[in-house]
Formats: structure tokens, sequence, C-alpha cells
């Protein structure tokens, strides 16, 4: 009688099958810009042809004889110049999604998890059979295998996928492109995926998707954009340059490098962080609340210093103070305590964010004169109802100006909407090609939790 | 005919003299940006007065007494003004002060025509500012050649404004002038208070009202750091109430303004120059101290009141723009940037610097204000 099947051993099979079709989708994935470019050559083709069959129609037309030969050539021109035009309509949405597709440089480290998690599957299946590894202790390593790092590659593989057909067929309608844009403002190169909601994500292991932004849905909104800025100050924080150093080194303890992304978003993007951020993510401190975060208190209380610091007077200024009114009135709501107890620990590192990352001259402080600028006329645009526009010469300007619009009406949803809706269309890509021009990058030192993975270290 | 020579003399002598200043004021060109509408009225109060001469020189008596009337109550006023218009022009002349009364001329003629009231000013000088009605003239404090006195002007524009201001669709109606005499009578009845003086007292609070509605905090600001006198601020005289009214009215008016505004971001931005910008001054040099609570019931009516009238009554344009980035302006004006920007903005941000800077040496202050006249003199294209 043959021996039993060896359980472990269909299991490891299992799991190896399971590693080597991520890898094969993965690189599939890939070719799905080789796929857009097979139709775009097709259609810039038919177009060609098309334009050739017009003329010759055309001059045909010119030179028949016989009354009904010439309508016929006429009645063909007509048909080939609607043809034409759908053509033109196919072609334009092509570039569409040749514009939301990026190029993974993720596939390479997704392959790379991959290929370790293969030499650990090969590694037990060897030794167990040269009897260096007791069955019990290769199913230990098997089960370490599967529950965390394997668990942790499918469900990425699966944001990855789900997210890049998100992108490519603008479901995600176009958050993803904004983001990226907005992050490409804050010198990062980083990009945004859509993913499924925090709580249903696995929370360890966060940073397999190296140099993509988890976007969780539902918040595939506009407002929900600026968080993104947060994600930006933690990869200026892992560059580990001497400002970025010296920064962390001046923040208060336990702080974990939050502050300081804080202060980065909120240097670079004004009062749009704070308005995403606090209005839309914080939890209020309350008295007695155990779930309370007093870190939080701590965090508002940086922003809005930093924000001060960078301008107190029109617009910007009454932004901060709605965003600031707004925040005070839930904590006194909660019974919380708005002064957080290092009050004085938190103004100091406020104030020397603000004079450190003055240095920082990849980045450009987003004060009051700036918003002027950049988010005054898109302000005035989104006021006035149905009207159209020259496009926001930012995308933090287009975020600063739809927030601020927001808060003059913030308790009328369907006005709200309409501002999400507009800022929107006022906003058009500069670049084709978002992943050409910005292709992922696999170089960023592993990332800790931020906006896009988890909010808050708790 | 009168059989006294010397007296005809007197007369023929005043009536010469109303057509020499009628003559030199029409053949001056110096008048700057005053409308042919004012150089017409003081036509008009010059020929006056040369036919009540004349009547005086036909009447076939020497009425010495009636010349004397004349002289002190009619013709000196006329000749004062005159002589403070002329004055004024070869003010507007001399290099020293020919940048600020440009700067001036266009910080008046922006706040008239955003008030709507379709009359120009005459600018002269004297030792302190102030308005006098005969034709019209606000005087400059001499010898002041910098932008920081200058939000004070809209005060005095407002004396005139007071007068002046129509109801919408009722040219003929004063509203301003009928709610200070309502609100003055009622003063007195209820404290026993002096109605000529409750009436003066009011009409300078309208005119800080006025002059805060229509410049911002600069004007607040500006009074606070350059007038009010910190050994007088609870004391009233019989034309100005105390300074801490003044202060509290000024305050109270922004943030009234604050809850007219439609929008939020609007009142919030009212609310931060009342709360933030200026009541911490005030109580810097004021101290903490609150108006009792029958005053302060009585200042928050007045100054909504006040406030209610401009907006009322006057184009919205007239309303400060608190929505201006004002740190930004004042951060350019002392970077040397001359600013083409409205002349509200360009006194606010060059009260904000001050406000934020008040150990800067003297030095960097004239060379902040040089930077701002220079701003307010050059006309937008």
């Amino acid at each position: 009688m043959p021996p039993p099947p060896d359980l472990l051993v269909i299991r490891l099979d299992e799991l190896q099958e399971d590693i080597e079709e991520v890898q094969q989708v993965v690189a599939k994935a890939e070719t799905r810009h080789e796929r857009l470019k097979v139709l775009r050559e097709a259609g810039a083709s038919a177009a060609d042809r098309l334009r050739t069959a017009r003329k010759e129609a055309h001059d045909a037309a010119l030179d028949a004889e016989g009354t009904e030969f010439h309508d016929a050539l006429e009645s063909l021109s007509v048909s080939l110049k609607d043809v034409a035009a759908q053509i033109r309509q196919i072609n334009e949405t092509v570039a569409d999604f040749d514009r939301a597709m990026i190029h993974l440089k993720e596939a390479e480290d997704i392959n790379n998890r991959c290929g370790q998690i293969l030499d650990d599957v090969r590694d037990i299946r060897s030794k167990v059979r040269g009897g260096e590894l007791s069955y019990a202790d290769a199913w230990a390593a098997f089960d370490d295998l599967s529950d965390t790092r394997c668990r942790t590659l499918f469900s990425d593989y699966v944001d990855l996928l789900g997210g890049l057909t998100l992108r490519d067929t603008g479901l995600d309608d176009r958050i993803s492109e904004l983001t990226d844009a907005l992050l490409d403002e804050l010198g990062t190169e980083l990009l945004a995926l859509p993913a499924r909601p925090a709580d249903a994500a696995p929370v360890e292991g966060a940073p397999s998707l190296g140099s993509l932004i988890k976007l969780w849905f539902p918040e595939w909104t506009i407002w929900g954009v600026p968080l993104f800025g947060y994600d930006a100050g933690l990869a200026w924080v892992g560059r580990g340059t001497p400002l970025a150093a010296q920064l962390l080194a001046a923040e208060p303890a336990g702080s974990r490098g939050c502050l300081v992304a804080d202060a980065y978003a909120t240097y670079a993007l004004g009062p749009a962080y704070a308005s995403a951020a606090i209005l839309l993510r914080m939890r209020t401190p309350a008295a007695g609340d155990p779930g309370a975060s007093p870190a939080e208190a701590a965090r508002a209380h940086v922003i809005l210093r930093i924000l001060r610091a960078l301008g107190e007077s029109g617009t910007f200024g009454a932004v901060v103070g709605i965003v600031e009114e707004c925040w005070h009135e839930a904590v006194r709501q909660r019974g919380g305590q708005i002064e957080p107890a290092n009050r004085d620990e938190l103004d100091r590192f406020a104030d020397r964010a603000v004079s450190t990352l003055d240095n920082v001259t990849t980045l450009r402080r987003f004060d009051s004169q700036l918003w002027d600028r950049e988010a005054r006329s898109v302000l005035d645009l989104l006021r006035i109802a149905d009207s159209g526009g020259p496009p926001p010469e930012t995308v933090r300007g287009l975020l600063n100006a739809a927030w601020a619009a927001r808060l003059e009406k913030f308790d009328n949803r369907a006005y709200v909407n309409a501002i999400g809706t507009k800022a929107k269309r006022l906003w058009t890509p500069r670049h084709g090609g978002a992943g050409e021009k910005r292709p992922g990058s696999s170089i960023h030192p592993p990332r800790k939790p931020g906006y896009g993975t988890t909010f808050l270290p708790r | 005919m009168t059989t006294n020579p010397g007296f005809l003399t007197q007369v023929r002598q005043e009536i010469a003299e109303m057509e020499q200043i009628e003559a030199a004021l029409h053949r001056e060109h110096g008048l700057g940006t005053t409308s042919a509408q004012v150089r017409d009225e003081f036509s008009v109060l010059l020929r006056e007065r040369t036919r009540e001469l004349a009547e005086l020189a036909d009447a076939g008596a020497a009425d010495w007494a009636r010349l004397d009337q004349l002289r002190a109550g009619r013709l000196a006023a006329v000749k004062a003004a005159a002589l403070g218009v002329l004055e004024g022009i070869l003010l507007r002349a001399h290099p020293l002060y020919a940048d600020v009364t440009l700067a001036a001329e266009r910080v008046l003629d922006d706040l008239v025509d955003r008030t709507g009231v379709r009359r120009d000013v005459l600018l002269s000088v004297a030792s302190t500012e102030r308005f006098e009605r005969t034709v019209g003239i606000i005087r400059m404090r001499f010898p002041d050649v910098t932008v920081w006195g200058l939000p004070i002007l809209a005060h005095e524009l407002g004396h005139m404004v007071a007068s002046t201001l129509p109801a919408p669709g009722q040219s003929s109606a004063r509203p301003v002038e009928e709610y200070v005499s309502t609100e003055a009578e009622m003063e007195a009845a209820t404290t026993g208070a002096d109605p000529t003086q409750a009436r003066h007292r009011l009409h300078e609070l309208f005119a800080d009202v006025y002059a805060t509605y229509a410049l911002g905090p600069a004007y607040p600001l500006a009074v606070l750091t350059l007038r009010a006198r910190p050994d007088r601020f609870d004391d009233a005289t019989p034309t100005h109430p105390s300074w801490t009214r003044r202060m509290w009215t000024m305050v109270e008016a922004t943030r009234e303004m604050g809850l007219l505004a439609a929008s939020p971001l609007v009142a919030q931005a009212y609310r931060r120059d009342a709360n933030v910008l200026v009541l911490p001054r005030w109580f810097e040099v004021h101290g903490e101290r609150q108006l009792d609570e029958r005053a302060q019931r009585t200042t928050r009516r007045q100054a909504k009141a006040l406030v209610a009238l401009l907006d009322r009554n006057a184009p919205p344009r007239l309303r400060y723009d608190g929505t201006i980035d004002a740190d930004g302006l004042s951060q350019r004006l002392a970077a040397g940037s001359e600013e083409n920007a409205a002349p509200g903005a360009v006194l606010n941000a060059a009260w904000r610097w001050r406000t934020a800077n008040p150990q800067a040496d003297p030095e960097t202050t004239r060379r902040v204000s040089t930077v701002a006249v220079a701003s307010l003199r050059t006309v937008p294209a």
C-alpha cells in the first residue's frame, strides 16, 4: 500500500503555485501598456487612411461625370467624415486610458518578494527531505510563511491589480491622477492607487506597495486628496536628509515621525491639509475616554500653529480660523482639553519645523501669498455656478480653493458635492501618460503607515 | 448810496477780495483730482458772499455792525477755506509733500468713489486732521509726510459722508443725520446728556465706524497708535466720546460686519480683524478692561445701527475686503516692492507691518512708509 500523500508537501506545492501565479499576473499587468500601444497605433493608422480616403472621394466627386455618381461620392465623403469623427473619439479615449496608466516599478518589488517566498518554500521542502527540519518545525515555518508573508503579499497583489484596473478604467473618477499630480508638485515620486478600506486591509506589513500610496475606498473624493501630503512628508523623512534628521530629532518623544509628516504637509499644502486632516480625520480628544488620542490634540495644535506662521490675514487666515473654531468646539463638546499638556514643547517644534522646512530648497511654503496667487482666482471660479475657466495653476491651489468654497456652505451637501465635481472638472492633467512621465520607483525606503494606509500610529 | 466813503471802501475791498479768491481758484491748475463740481460750489459760495456785500453797499447807510457780522460769520470762513485750498495746492507742488498729498488724494478719491456720494473733497493741511464743512475741505496733519496718518483721513471724510449720503431711491434723504438726531435725543432723554454734545459725539462715532467699515483695521490701529491718549482713555469731551468708547465701537463695528457677511470665510476674516488684530493691541495699551454692562450694550447697539446704515445706503464695494492677503502685501512692502493695489489694501498692509514690528527702528519704519506712499500714488492701470 502506497504511503498516504504528504500533506505538508501538498500545501507547499499549492503555495508555490499561488506565488508563481502572482508573478505571472503582475508580469501580465505590465503588458497592458503594450496592448494599449497596439490600439493607439491602429487608431492613428485608421485615422490616416481615412484622411486619404476622404481626399480621394472628394477629388473623385469633383471629376465625376453624371449626377448620380457625383451624389454617391458626396454621400461617401459625408460617411467617411462621420467615421473619422468616431475614430477621433476612440483615439481620445485611448489617450485618456494611456494617461491614467502607470508603469509599475512595483512589479519588480513584488517579484522580489515572490522570489524570496519561493526560496523559503524550497528551503523548507529540502530541509524536511534531508531530515534537517522536523515535521513539527516545518509545519510551524509553513504556517508563518502562509499566515503572514503570503497573506500580506496576496492582499497587496489584489490591491495592486484592483487598483490598477480602477485607475486604468477611470472608475476612480481620476482622483488617483489628481493625487499623482499633487505628489509630483510636492517633489515625491509616489503614485496613488485605489485600494480597499483601511479596516478591511491588513495593517501589518503595510509598506508593501513600495512607491504606491493606497487611496482608500470610498474616499476617492477631492476632499481627501490633501491628506497625501502626509505621505509625502513621511517619504521626505525616509530620505534621511540632514534637515529631516534634524527635525526628527526635535520632535517630541513618542511622535514617531508623525508630527514631522504633519509639519511637512501643512507647510507644503497650507489650509487644505488642515481642513482635510482636522475636519475629516482627527478624533477629538474627550474627557475620560480611553480611546481618546492626546496625540491628535498635539497634531492639531502643531498644524494650526504652523499655519499661523504662514499667514494670518485674508482668506488664508479665515479658513484656518474656521478650522480652528470647528476643532475647538468639537473638543469642548466632548469635554476634552483644547490645549495639549506639552503646548510649549509643541510650539517650539512647530516653530523649528517652519524654519527647517524654509531651508528645504525643493519645497515651497504654501503661505498666504501663495494662496492668493494660486487659489484666489480658482475660488472665484468655483463660486460661480456653471462657469468654466482656465485650469488651475497647481493642484494645491485647486485643493485650497475647493476647501475654502466648501467651508462657505459646509452644511449644504448639494453645494459641497457640486463644488467637488466642479473642482475636478477644472483640473486637467498637464502632461499625457502620467506613467511615462513619472514612473513609480521602488527606491523609496520602507514607509511608515500614512494617511493612505493607517492614519495614525495608535 | 451811502455818504460814508470809508464804509464803502471797506465793503468794496471785501468784494474785491472775494473776486480775487474766485479768480485765483479758477486760474489754479494745481487742484489735483478735485472735480469741477467742487470748484463750482466754491464759486457759488463766493458769489453769494459778494452779493451780500453788494447789498450792504447799496443799502444807503453805513451799517458797520452788519459788516462786522458778515466778516466774522460769513467771510472769514470762506477766506480760511480759500487759504486752506491754496496752501494745499502749494504743498502739492512742494517736493517734500508731493508724494504724500498725491497718496492722500488717491485714498480719498477711492473712498468717495466707493461711497457713491458723487462729491469730491478738497485737501489741505492743518495742525491736525479735520474736516471743514464750508466747502468740504479735509485737512491733513502738517508736517506728516508718512503713510501712517492717512487712514485718519477716512474718519474726516466720514463727517462729509454723514451729511451727504442719501437713502436708496431718496436723493434728498439723509439717513445718517436722521439716525444721529434721533439717537442723540434718546440718549439725552435716558442719560440726561446734553443733546448737542450727544449729537456731536454720535457724529464722531459714525465717522469712526465709516473709516473702519471702509478701511478695515488700518483705521483703528492708526488712531490707537497715533492719536489716542493713554492718560485720557476714559475722558469724553463736549465734541468727542472717550477713546475707550470709540475703540470699542470700532471693534464692535468690525464684529458686526462679520455678522452681516454672507460667507463664513468673510465673516471669519472680520472676526479675526477685530479679535486677533485690533483688540489685543487695544488691550496692550489700555489693559484688558471691558466697558460696564450698560455702556457695552449701548456701544453694541450703536455700532450695529451705524454699520447697518452703511450696509443699507452705501454700495457694497465700500465695505473693506477682509479676504485680501494683507500679510503678503505687507511682506512685499517691507521688502521694498511698490505694489499696484487698492489704497485700502496698501494702508492695511502697512499698518499690519507696523503692528507686527513695534520695535522696528525709525529708519525701517520710514522706509516701509515711503514704499507704501509710493504704492498709493501709483494709479492702477
